[in-house]
């Protein structure tokens, strides 16, 4: 199947400033499987440089600082990382933004 | 009925949306949370458009590590509250305006109070818990609001319709860790003026705006982006809605 992966600010950066990126997965598959393939083979780092600070995208296998909205919806209201995927599904990844 | 010195102080923008346009601002009622960077943008854009009546929250004294985005302050208003100071200069900039500036903390036990019968909640916070009890009121309250946040050259914007969109909790289920977020002060405007782009066209009724749609503002990169984004039927805030 393939899915289409939508990286936002700095994690676009860090995917190779590209808009969309369409993975191929294996069938079945869920957000786990789709983040293993974007850090093995899309280069999707543990942590992004910011300025003079660092971002943690993931703490082991656990991930930190990152939305994950599957068609519009938060895989939190999903089933989280266990989230299935379905082919067309379209990912989107964005750190929260929190000042004001 | 506007008056001739109201026809004349904006006529640039009633010739976008008419005398009766101008009209729905002077009788709008806006509620903005918080008076520091994004607020000190929203205030004076909302100030200046001819908003009728404002009220503005904000319990903090100004530090001089304000200065560099919340505008609404000047050096010789270190350790001033920042209520006090906003109403002060946002008084200058529009003596039109009816103005409370309340120097408290936003909590529980006051935001219904403090939110009474305006017409809408602005979002100028920089914190999730505050953020989530905004929410909640606006949609307890069947009122809309506006959320911007920024944190460094980066920022957001949604406009919330209880009912209709999808919340700030449907969006972000759990509070993003708090931290001394740093910022260049234009974000603060770019989201700012976004948000206050969008109060306007509701409060007018002009043009379509930023419901279920999270626009991301990338400042290093100089890129606008947005993402839909769809209601959760769960939602612990508005799925009763």
């Amino acid at each position: 199947m393939k899915v289409t992966v939508r990286p936002f600010l700095f994690i676009r950066d860090a995917l190779g400033d590209r808009r969309e990126i369409e993975v191929k997965l294996n069938s079945p598959a869920t957000i786990s499987d789709l983040l293993t393939t974007l850090r093995r083979e899309y280069g999707l780092p543990d942590e992004i440089p910011i300025g003079r600070g660092v971002f943690e995208l993931f703490h082991g296998n656990e991930v930190r600082n990152m939305v994950i909205l599957k068609d519009g919806r938060n895989i939190r209201f999903l089933e989280g990382m266990e989230t299935k995927l379905e082919d067309g599904a379209e990912i989107a990844l964005f750190p929260p933004v929190v000042g004001g | 009925m506007l008056t001739e010195n109201e026809l004349k102080r904006y006529e640039r923008q009633i010739r976008i949306f008419g005398a009766d346009g101008q009209e729905r601002l002077k009788n709008a009622k806006v509620f903005v949370a918080g008076a520091g960077g994004l607020g000190s943008a929203i205030s004076i854009y909302l100030a200046a458009a001819g908003i009728g009546r404002i009220r503005i929250v904000d319990h903090e004294k100004i530090e001089l590590s304000n200065l560099n985005r919340q505008i609404l302050h000047c050096d010789e208003d270190v350790g001033r509250e920042k209520a006090a100071s906003a109403e002060e200069k946002l008084k200058k900039i529009n003596p039109d305006v009816s103005l409370e500036a309340i120097s408290e903390t936003i909590e529980e036990n006051n935001v219904l109070e403090l939110v009474d019968d305006f017409d809408l909640i602005v979002d100028a916070m920089d914190n999730f818990h505050t953020r989530y009890l905004l929410n909640r009121t606006a949609i307890v309250k069947n009122i809309p609001f506006f959320h911007g946040a920024i944190n460094g050259l980066y920022g957001q914007a949604t406009t919330i319709i209880p009912g209709k969109t999808a919340c700030l909790r449907c969006i972000f289920p759990e509070p993003p860790p708090s931290m001394t977020f740093p910022v260049v002060g234009a974000t603060c405007g770019v989201i700012g003026c976004i948000q206050v782009t969008e109060i306007v066209k509701y409060i007018v009724k002009m043009g379509s705006s930023l419901e279920n749609r999270l626009l991301l503002w990338d400042g290093l990169n100089a890129k606008i982006d947005e993402i839909e984004i769809e209601r959760n039927p769960s939602c612990e805030d508005c799925g009763w809605k």
